[in-house]
């Protein structure tokens, strides 16, 4: 709606030859008349001139609450409101309109302000807090057209050519549906998300300049499309070239069916059902089908996505501090002459913070083929990790790669009995972690 | 939109100036149409040359009606009175961040214009108008004498 559009509507008809120069006039005239008495109003009565910038201003304001009322009629129907009413009353029509707007966008500012995301973005809240005083500094009558706050942070479909209250009453709307998509993330993920993204550009994300409703959304497609769960944030390089491979293999028009439907499974994923939020999510999808479109084809998903680098596979493990041979001779009597299992596990924790020390308690022969089950379970899988990959890399030496030692009550057997007989996925997760660590040789002790 | 602003009916404005003689007669002060047209003309112009936009003419019928009962104009002199006067007025507005309600501020350059410059408008320049602006008050008005050389 640009300014003036009423104005323009009639010149526009007269131009056409549709009314004549005369109604024109007349028009104008009734307009000039509305600004005198704002004029009035404006000065309280006690000034008839004002600085030209003022009644521009003013005459600006005036035209913004004409042109209100007249776009709310359909195309074919607003020369005749016009006509009707004249324009005083097309005039309060459109301050009434304002009013009702101002309530209606006042509402949806604490609906927002409610659910606002709780991320210490400086756009983000300096633009909330603005639009805050929005309501306190705007002037129905006398600045309806103004814009009077300091919208920083950006919204993915903010292209409006509105201004005034309209504008914000948009504006609030749009950051509503986003907030409302981001929300169905885990904040926790959406920090860590965020962090990362600032990371990779190389700045503070609680400085940056970006739309967080973009980088989820792009974030969740992408996850969707390499086969994950829409909540997960979390992507890693082979994820991305899981999903450009999936694409790899379609024609060019099942590309594009492919993605539409991944947007959709992306939504019911997580459950979105509110009408309008989904609507925004296809709406935004379409703006950046193209560049999601191009990235695909190139097969660079790096452009739109970001992943988290791979843990380091290097695991360094550092031993504690042996004990004397005076004092662990004693605590293997101790260990002899207690019966309690229990006793003895807790002994060990006590008193053992060596591996080297640990492994000369194991084959101390203190425990009973039994007991070992027991000293396992109370060790964390990190631990039992290590003891996997110190027996293993000792058999490794003694008897080559692919052989166990087979010794019966011997606690490396009873150790890799134990690791068997875990869940699947449990011993998987320790023979995992083995594998990632890395011993310093001087921590084998010497067969 | 400033020229929009700008188109205002002139007969309008003469015939509102010219209504005022039945006021000013008995002074012995009237104006022609002539005179109305040149007073209209001449806001214009000041209007411009100081950036203000005024839809009415309340103001030139203001002084108009406040000046003809003056000792000091003569019906020779009567039209440049009014558009010298008008001239300061306008000026002392935009100094004054129209802070100043227009009949406060004609009424205080009667005041001067009578009690001060023995009716010569010359002398209602430079520092005087200054002090017009300084010694206004919201609350007080003009309260307070003001310094004179």
């Amino acid at each position: 709606m640009e300014l003036g559009y009423a104005l323009s509507l009639v010149s526009r008809y007269k131009r056409e030859g549709l009314i004549h120069k005369g109604t024109e006039i007349n028009l104008r005239s009734q307009l000039m008349a509305i600004l005198k008495e704002l004029i009035m109003d404006f000065t309280k009565g006690e000034s008839t001139s004002i600085k030209e910038e003022v009644a521009q201003n003013l005459l600006a304001s005036i035209c913004y609450a004409i042109d209100t009322a007249v776009c709310s009629y359909p195309d074919d129907k607003r020369y005749s409101y016009i006509m009707s009413k004249r324009l005083k009353g097309v005039y309060n029509d459109g301050i009434y309109m304002l009013n009702n707007m101002m309530n209606e966008t006042k509402a949806i500012y604490r609906e927002v302000m409610k659910s606002k995301l709780d991320i210490p973005l400086e756009i983000y809240n300096s633009t909330l807090d603005g639009i805050g005083r929005f309501f306190k500094d705007y002037s129905i009558l006398y600045s309806a057209h103004d814009t009077v706050a300091d919208i920083d942070y950006p919204l993915v479909l903010d292209e409006m050519s509105e201004k005034g209250l309209i504008y914000i009453r948009e504006y609030l709307l749009m950051l509503r549906y986003e907030t409302a998509f981001v929300q169905y993330f885990s904040f926790e993920n959406v920090l860590k998300l965020l962090d990362l993204y600032g990371k990779y550009h190389g700045f503070n994300y609680t400085k940056g300049y970006f739309n967080i409703f973009e980088i989820c959304f792009i974030q969740s497609f992408l996850a969707v499309l390499a086969g994950k769960s829409a909540f997960c944030l979390e992507l890693f390089s082979y994820d991305l070239d899981k999903a450009a491979m999936q694409l790899r293999i379609l024609e060019s028009s099942d590309v594009d069916k492919a993605l539409l439907t991944n947007t959709k499974k992306m939504i019911t994923e997580l459950g979105v059902e509110e009408k309008k939020v989904i609507e925004y999510i296809n709406e935004y999808f379409n703006k950046a089908f193209k560049r999601i479109k191009i990235a695909c084809d190139q097969g660079n998903l790096l452009e739109l996505g970001l992943i988290k680098q791979e843990e380091s596979v290097q695991l360094k493990f550092k031993d504690g501090d042996r004990i004397g041979q005076k004092r662990f001779r004693r605590i293997i009597a101790e260990l002899n002459n207690t019966n309690s299992i229990k006793e003895k596990i807790a002994s060990l924790k006590n008193s053992i913070h060596s591996l080297k020390d640990f492994i000369d308690v194991m084959e101390a022969d203190v425990f009973y083929r039994k007991e070992f089950a027991e000293v396992f379970v109370a060790l964390d899988f990190s631990y039992l990790a290590i003891l996997y990959k110190y027996f293993k890399g000792r058999n490794s030496i003694a008897h080559g790669d692919n052989e166990i030692e087979h010794s019966e009550g011997s606690w490396g057997f009873e150790l890799m009995e134990y690791i068997k007989a875990l869940p699947a996925n449990v011993s998987a997760k320790i023979i995992e972690l083995a594998d990632q660590l890395e011993l310093d040789e001087d921590l084998l002790p010497e067969d | 939109m400033t020229n929009l602003i700008r188109m205002e009916s002139l007969e309008s404005g003469i015939r509102q100036i010219m209504a005022v003689n039945k006021e000013t007669e008995k002074y012995g002060l009237t104006l022609t149409r002539a005179d109305a047209v040149e007073i209209i003309s001449n806001r214009e112009r000041i209007l411009k040359a100081t950036g203000r936009i005024e839809l009415s003419y309340e103001v030139i019928k203001k002084f108009i009606e406040l000046f003809s009962s003056s000792s000091y104009i003569s019906q020779d002199e009567y039209a440049s009175v009014i558009n010298e006067l008008l001239e300061v007025f306008y000026y002392l507005k935009n100094e004054s961040n129209d802070d100043i309600p227009d009949d406060i501020l004609i009424e205080r350059l009667k005041d001067v214009f009578e009690n001060k410059c023995g009716g010569c408008i010359e002398l209602i320049s430079g520092k005087e108008l200054m002090y017009i602006i300084r010694n206004y008050n919201r609350k007080e008005g003009f309260g307070g004498e003001e310094e004179w050389n």
